[in-house]
């Protein structure tokens, strides 16, 4: 199976994914930047208020939670309390983007669900029990009471507004707050408001305001800069990609170089303007295709890409000749 | 009319069903259909052949839930169809790019004890699908079940090109991982 053929079998795609996938997206803010933060002190104050007047039975509050590792090793919740402690808080940056870990949760009594909303950035959400204990993921440990705030480094945006009710709520959830950054600047206030509808229909809001503007205990865990090798694997990766793409790439779409062509009975020296770029030498190594088609790797000059390219004729000769790659058709860098 | 509706007019061999299909679902056929060929009379002959497929298959299908999914992939298919027809020379530059992509996540090796036909496929990719988070699964599928663009995902989501182009990447080495660990050999 090839390529293509594997673009039409993803047609076997579940209709539930692909239904899913066509619905719009849920809204994400404007500028966001894509910064990762470790661990960030935060100064939390959570400020409540009550809208309306809930029924004597309806009672609603914010939690936070952190982490903490159990005797088994495995990773669970510990409740930490945001109004009175202005303790050291986690979270991390990726290069891209920036995630606190601020783990909402709720609790009450006749509660439907809660909505938290931030009008700037984003939740993340992440799963605890796909956290790894291996000795080779990140933690971080923050405050007087060696407090695990950050297990690992995968999280997934879930948009400006998360829902938590019963079902959603679970002992595997933790969540974080996020935005994207291109410098790891975070702004010094998060604003979150939390709505919490009750089974009566009554509304209660809870604005939770988290200030991040001290400097006490701002930890900030950063992605580790690629190694020497996994750069190398990287560019190789790239490399590869590239080279695929241009072996693919119909010729029909490229602009011919007339004066490229010439018949080729040993050595072919492929003419990029009036420069010599590279020779390529006729070996029975070659694999030309049904068409009598051989491609060399793509050559760049001045911002054109070139793909050299042997004909092995009808009558056993061999033209040489290079094709121009329209700017459109270029592999994306 | 709702989908379930119209699905009843299909299985009920009523020819309106077709007129509500088009009504409904028309443009954004035509409009899928022409990113993948790149000619507006072929988008349409794609989007007619769509609707005269699915009065051929529905019944024994019942696409209630996932109606234009159901149709978007006769769509996606028959365009496809149609590019492969037309002949390498004019075949779409987008299909070519993501047939390299995909490509990428063919394993090799001889270690591979099976082969496998379209059902063992449909098991492998929706194993696979199934095992991503929500915004992997949306950007993977956006990319080569829709075959949108990398703009065209990056402006729907609100990331930057190169996180969509990074994401893309990483996605399809699991997808070639998880295929050479699961022994598929495509």
């Amino acid at each position: 199976m090839n390529g293509e053929e594997l673009l039409e079998k993803m047609g076997l795609a579940d209709p539930a994914y692909v239904a899913a996938a066509d619905r719009p997206p849920r809204k994400r803010k404007h500028g966001w930047v894509k910064y990762g933060i470790a661990a960030a002190c935060l100064g939390l104050v959570l400020l409540a208020s009550l809208l309306g007047m809930p029924g004597p039975a309806n009672t609603f509050a914010v939690k936070a939670y952190a982490l903490e590792e159990q005797a088994d090793g495995t990773i669970g919740l510990k409740e930490t309390d945001l109004l009175h402690q202005s303790d050291v808080w986690g979270g991390y940056y990726d290069g891209e983007y920036l995630y606190i870990n601020v783990g909402l949760r709720y609790e009450g009594e006749n509660i439907e669900s809660v909505t938290f909303t931030t009008e700037e950035g984003f939740f993340a959400e992440q799963s605890i029990s796909a956290l790894s204990t291996g000795e080779n993921v990140g933690r971080m440990y923050v405050g007087a009471d060696n407090t695990l705030v950050l297990v690992g480094t995968e999280f997934e945006i879930v948009g400006s507004q998360v829902t938590l009710n019963g079902e959603t709520m679970t002992d595997d959830l933790l969540l974080f707050w996020g935005m994207e950054s291109e410098t790891g600047v975070h702004p010094n206030k998060i604003e979150i408001n939390a709505v919490a509808t009750f089974r009566d229909g009554r509304t209660q809001e809870v604005p939770i305001s988290l200030d991040l503007s001290s400097g006490a205990g701002l930890a900030l865990f950063r992605k580790s800069p690629l190694s020497e090798e996994e750069e190398q694997q990287e560019a190789q990766q790239q490399g590869a990609e590239t080279y695929a793409y241009y072996q693919s790439l119909p010729l029909e779409d490229c602009e011919l170089i007339e004066d490229s062509v010439e018949a080729v009975t040993d050595v072919y020296e492929v003419p990029l303007g009036s420069v010599v770029t590279s020779i390529i030498t006729l070996n029975e190594d070659m694999e030309f295709d049904e068409d009598g088609i051989w491609r060399g790797g793509p050559a760049t000059s001045s911002d054109q890409v070139y793909i050299p390219v042997i004909r092995r004729n009808a009558d056993g000769t061999y033209t040489g000749m290079v094709y121009r790659v329209p700017e459109e058709l270029q592999y994306p860098q | 009319m709702d989908d379930s509706g119209i699905v009843e007019l299909y299985l009920n061999r009523d020819e309106a069903a077709i007129a509500r299909t088009s009504e409904k679902y028309g443009q954004r056929l035509r409009s899928f259909s022409l990113g993948i060929v790149q000619d507006l009379q072929t988008a349409e002959e794609c989007e007619n052949d769509t609707y005269m497929a699915a009065w051929s298959s529905i019944p024994p299908h019942a696409p209630r839930d996932y109606f234009y999914a159901f149709l978007a992939r006769i769509t996606r298919h028959l365009s496809l169809n149609r590019c492969r027809e037309r002949s390498r020379l004019k075949r779409s530059a987008l299909v070519s790019e993501l047939s390299a992509e995909l490509e990428q996540c063919i394993p090799g090796g001889e270690d591979l004890d099976r082969r496998v036909d379209d059902r063992a496929l449909a098991e492998a990719i929706n194993g696979f699908l199934g095992a991503l988070g929500e915004e992997k699964r949306n950007l993977f599928l956006r990319r080569y079940w829709y075959l949108d663009s990398i703009a065209a995902i990056a402006k729907r989501y609100g990331f930057s090109q190169s996180k969509v182009k990074t994401t893309l990447f990483r996605t399809r080495n699991q997808f070639r991982d998880y295929l050479k660990e699961e022994g598929y050999d495509i």
